[in-house]
């Protein structure tokens, strides 16, 4: 029998005919069709809380409009300008200190000697998969004063135990370190994956232009990561602003008010303090501040396959 | 970096080494020392100085964390996470297809994709306040569901735009030749595209298990009963205020800790690859 | 198996016009070549054929079938893409019998169809690896399985041997010519390499700008170029050209620019404006001592082949190349005189030829 006169499976009427007939309509529309779902979800999820908001922060507790009042107050409020300021510290500083970190972490790991990568590479990605809440648990039990390991180590060479979480002078930094253990492994699969595409003959033809080590560092591996370096940088950033979990599990905000970030401030605002039009406003300001960086983002950073 | 061979390069080696020992220490001796608290008993817990074993390893950590629910909590972490990872996919698998493949001129798909890429850096403390107020008006507060329906957004969004690129990365030419090898546009989509790109549905399914499995934010507010609370909320929940019964909320960590870290062991291929955007293959 | 005629087909991407009112008939059994510069449309009037594009104008018929608006499932054509396009997730047995799956062909079937082909093309062995194991030509010989195994009507072929080195290419260059042989099947070829369809083709369609310059017989192409872009496109080392124009001096025609007066055959239509005279390498002689009709030269540059040497030579501005089997007495800077075996004549405007 030759193989032509057999009729095409396709062709033959089966479970999945309903959907057959679906996707013979024009490609354009049926891509629409298909987008059509996530889109409603996706920007439904975005459209309706921010009209809501919108109308809530315009208006007081009891639903009175009030205009830009609660915008007012809150720009007079110090313990969200205090929020605000430890929001972007903090970021910055969990960002850089990352970024630093991976990028050592990922020449380390992509150096000749280095056998078994992948088992590094998997040890080394753990932290990142682990949630905000029991990271902060993970480090709690690190920075006990009494039961933690730190301070012990600290009394072994004979220094004074701290109370790592306990005082507003080291909570910045020992929250900042639990952040900053989920966030390097980040940085560094990025910034390996990014070494692998470096071509070898560029280090060739560099050596044989007479640049070694940190010269062809500087040289040729920095301009091959800086894009990917770009983006990993936004996305942290952004990321840690949101620090939410690591905050309640943490400190909750402690001692005192000197770890609340913003969005700890409007979840304290609007479900403890039940003042859900005033943290509407705050939500607002976060949401207007997203807006720029999402610009920044895709203006500047997301460039490059989509240029293609 | 440089393979030439030079004295300094036991040096260099001895650094690498050092570096990796520093590093291994940072990544796995907090993860270490959760599960090594969690087996010690209240009077080990109670002594001046922290052993780096247990002494005398107890199992009580983990039997209050019985009495008090937490397999039930994490039971409900697998529904939601599983829910979210399923509807997750079927809104993302379809809509990047038809993001990329079916000639949509580029003035309508950019910012389509655009849009969706807002989404993934949109805040999630944005939308609770509202959500919080319709689900209370729809009567739908406090249950699995629900979880599940504020999570899908997010991870839609993320699963989008990653399968997006894993798309462009796909050559055209192979759906050409299923289509002139007899299948129509579904078939193709259904028998070759979808077989070709599993390794990348594996790891965007699997970040999206995690991510959901890890998430704190809904899960605090959105549900305040053990019918509808997920295992972070347990894991807060356990966190002592002034005694030092710690081994109870190790081991809680421990419970969540453990399918995470399965995962990325058996997983890590497919991990990175969904968590560089497909830059690593 | 099947003819596959193209009747006035027109396809537009946006402003840029891929295939412009193109019509051509290929017969059954035949093998054609479509050669042309990059970006004349070739692979367009493929896809169309194929029925990966839509003409914007047109007709395409397979055999008496009138295939314009039907899908490429519907076809029966078979396409190898010069990418291969590979299934990477199925191994070589599965890739080569993904056709006949579709086609509903039982287990047992499609294995001794898909080992017969896979022992055709030599990679029987390779059956059981996945493409990203094997190396590009043994990929493309999956390419070429895949489509042969379910005997479509017509094959298209997307320069297939383009990646692939020198030395495999020419061996699966011949194998391609016998297995065409064999089947019989109606093949359209498009490749850059001129030898290839030269060697390969029944005959040959040399395209520019989406349109058809010439069809014909390999032999035909290159003996009687229809106009100046073939000629200066298919062959190589490439015809020298040559402007003047012709004049009557007693009796005879000849033709005259500033360096030549050559004796030429008097074409059919006299122009009436100025002529282009087309000489191939072979057809100019290099003699080392003037002689009545030769024209003097300098060597400028000598590349030898081994089999042959490619004389390069300047008569006053103009730069000209020459064929010679045996170039060892040859020298740069030694003056040298040209004659002329044999000549085309072109309008210089339009560019048609006149002889
Ligand atoms: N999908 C497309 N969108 C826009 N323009 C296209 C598209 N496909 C082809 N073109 C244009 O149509 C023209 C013909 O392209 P085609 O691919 O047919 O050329 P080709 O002869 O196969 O060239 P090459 O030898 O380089 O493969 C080119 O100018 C090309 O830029
Ligand atoms: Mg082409």
């Amino acid at each position: 029998m030759s193989v032509r006169s057999l009729p095409l499976a396709t062709n033959r009427p089966g479970r999945w005919q309903a959907v057959q007939h679906l996707w013979q309509i024009p490609e354009q529309r049926l891509a629409l069709l298909l987008l059509l779902p996530s889109l409603l979800v996706v920007l439904l999820t975005m459209l309706y809380p921010l009209i809501v908001t919108i109308r809530m922060a315009l208006s007081s507790e009891r639903g009175q409009f009030v205009g830009l009042g609660n915008l007012t107050r809150l720009a007079t409020t110090n313990i969200f300008l205090e929020s605000m300021s430890f929001t972007l510290r903090f970021s910055a500083f969990v960002v850089i200190v990352s970024l630093l970190l991976g990028l050592g972490l990922a020449l380390v790991v992509n150096s000749i000697y280095v056998p078994m990568k992948t088992l590094w590479i998997t040890i080394l990605i753990i932290p990142l998969m682990v949630s905000d809440i029991v990271s902060a648990v993970v480090w709690r039990l690190m920075y006990h004063p009494t039961i933690g390991i730190l301070n012990y180590a600290l009394s072994l060479v004979g220094l004074p135990r701290v109370d790592w979480l306990g005082k507003s002078s080291t909570a910045f930094f020992s929250v900042g370190i639990i952040e900053i253990w989920r966030s390097a492994p980040f940085f560094f699969i990025m910034l390996y994956a990014a070494l692998q595409l470096i071509p070898p003959d560029v280090y060739e033809s560099a050596s044989v232009d007479g640049a070694g080590g940190v010269r062809a560092f500087f040289d040729m591996t920095l301009p091959y990561l800086r894009p990917v370096m770009t983006v990993a940088l936004m996305l942290q950033f952004i990321g840690a602003t949101r620090a939410f979990g690591i905050i309640v599990g943490a400190t909750e905000g402690g001692p005192g008010r000197a770890t609340w970030t913003i969005s700890y401030f409007i979840y304290r605002y609007a479900f403890r303090a039940q003042q859900m039009h005033f943290a509407s406003a705050a939500v607002l300001v976060l949401v207007l501040l997203t807006i720029v960086a999402g610009v920044l983002f895709f203006r500047f950073v997301w460039v490059q396959r989509d240029a293609a | 970096m440089q393979p030439n061979a030079s004295a300094s390069n036991a040096g260099k080696r001895a650094l690498v080494y050092l570096v990796l020992a520093l590093a291994l220490i940072w990544t796995l001796f907090p993860i270490y020392w959760v599960v090594v608290t969690s087996l010690k008993s209240n009077a080990e817990l109670a002594a001046s100085t922290p052993s780096l074993l247990p002494l005398q390893p107890v199992l009580d950590g983990y039997r209050t964390v019985i009495e008090r629910g937490i397999p039930r909590m994490a039971l409900n972490s697998v529904i939601v996470a599983v829910g979210t990872t399923i509807v997750s996919l079927a809104l993302a698998v379809p809509g990047s297809y038809g993001l990329t493949r079916l000639g949509l001129p580029r003035r309508i798909g950019t910012p389509l994709a655009l849009a969706i890429g807002f989404a993934l850096i949109f805040p999630a403390i944005a939308i609770v306040v509202p959500m919080f107020q319709l689900a209370v008006r729809l009567g739908i507060y406090d249950q699995l569901g629900t979880l599940i329906l504020l999570n899908v957004p997010f991870n839609a969004a993320f699963a989008l735009w990653v399968l997006r690129t894993v798309w462009m990365d796909i050559p055209r030419n192979i759906e050409e030749a299923a289509l002139l090898d007899g299948d129509t546009r579904f078939t193709a989509f259904r028998r070759v595209l979808l077989p070709a790109m599993l390794p990348s549905l594996i790891a965007v399914a699997v970040l999206v298990f995690i991510f959901t499995w890890n998430e704190f934010l809904f899960a605090l507010i959105f549900s305040t009963s053990p019918r509808a609370m997920t295992l972070p909320i347990g894991i807060a929940a356990q966190v002592p205020q002034h005694e030092l019964s710690w081994q109870i909320v190790a081991a809680a960590g421990t419970v969540a800790l453990v399918p995470v870290v399965a995962a990325t062991v058996l997983l890590q291929r497919y991990l990175v690859r969904g968590l560089t955007f497909g830059m690593a293959k | 198996m099947a003819d596959v005629r193209i009747e006035r087909i027109t396809k537009q991407f946006g402003q840029a016009i891929a295939v412009n009112d193109l019509s051509l008939h290929v017969r059954d059994h035949e093998f054609v070549s479509l050669l042309g510069p990059s970006g004349c449309g070739k692979t367009t009037t493929m896809r169309c054929v194929a029925g990966l594009e839509r003409p914007d104008a047109g007709q395409i018929f397979i055999g008496e079938r009138d295939v314009t608006t039907l899908l490429p499932r519907d076809r029966d054509v078979a396409l190898v893409f010069q990418s291969y396009a590979l299934y990477p997730h199925m191994t070589t047995r599965n890739n080569i019998g993904y056709p006949l799956r579709l086609r509903g062909m039982d287990k047992p079937k499609r294995d001794a169809a898909v080992e017969e082909t896979a022992m055709m093309f030599g990679i029987d062995e390779l059956l059981e690896r996945f493409p990203r194991q094997l190396s590009g030509g043994q990929q493309q010989r999956v390419a070429l399985s895949r489509a042969v195994v379910r005997q479509p009507r017509a094959f298209l072929m997307d320069e297939p041997l383009s990646n692939i080195d020198a030395l495999l290419r020419v061996t699966m260059r011949a194998e391609l010519k016998r297995l065409q042989q064999q089947l019989g099947i109606t093949t359209i070829f498009v490749t850059h390499d001129q030898v290839e369809a030269l060697t390969l083709s029944d005959r040959i369609v040399v395209m520019e700008f989406g349109t058809v310059q010439q069809v014909g017989k390999p032999l035909e192409i290159y003996r009687q170029p229809a106009n100046l872009f073939v000629a200066r496109f298919v062959g190589s080392p490439p015809m020298n050209f040559f402007e003047g124009e012709l004049r009557s001096e007693a009796g005879e025609t000849v033709f005259v620019s500033d360096m030549l007066r050559v004796p030429v055959v008097a074409p059919r239509h006299a122009p009436a404006n100025r002529v282009t005279l087309g000489v191939r390498p072979e057809s100019l002689t290099v003699e080392s001592a003037p002689s009545d009709g030769a024209t003097r030269a300098k060597i400028a540059l000598l590349e030898p082949l081994g089999y042959e040497t490619i004389v390069h030579a300047t008569i006053g501005s103009d730069v000209v190349r020459s064929r010679v089997a045996d170039g060892e007495d040859l020298a740069v800077d030694q003056d040298v005189w040209l004659r002329i075996g044999s000549e085309l004549l072109f309008d210089t405007q339009s560019g048609v030829l006149l002889s």
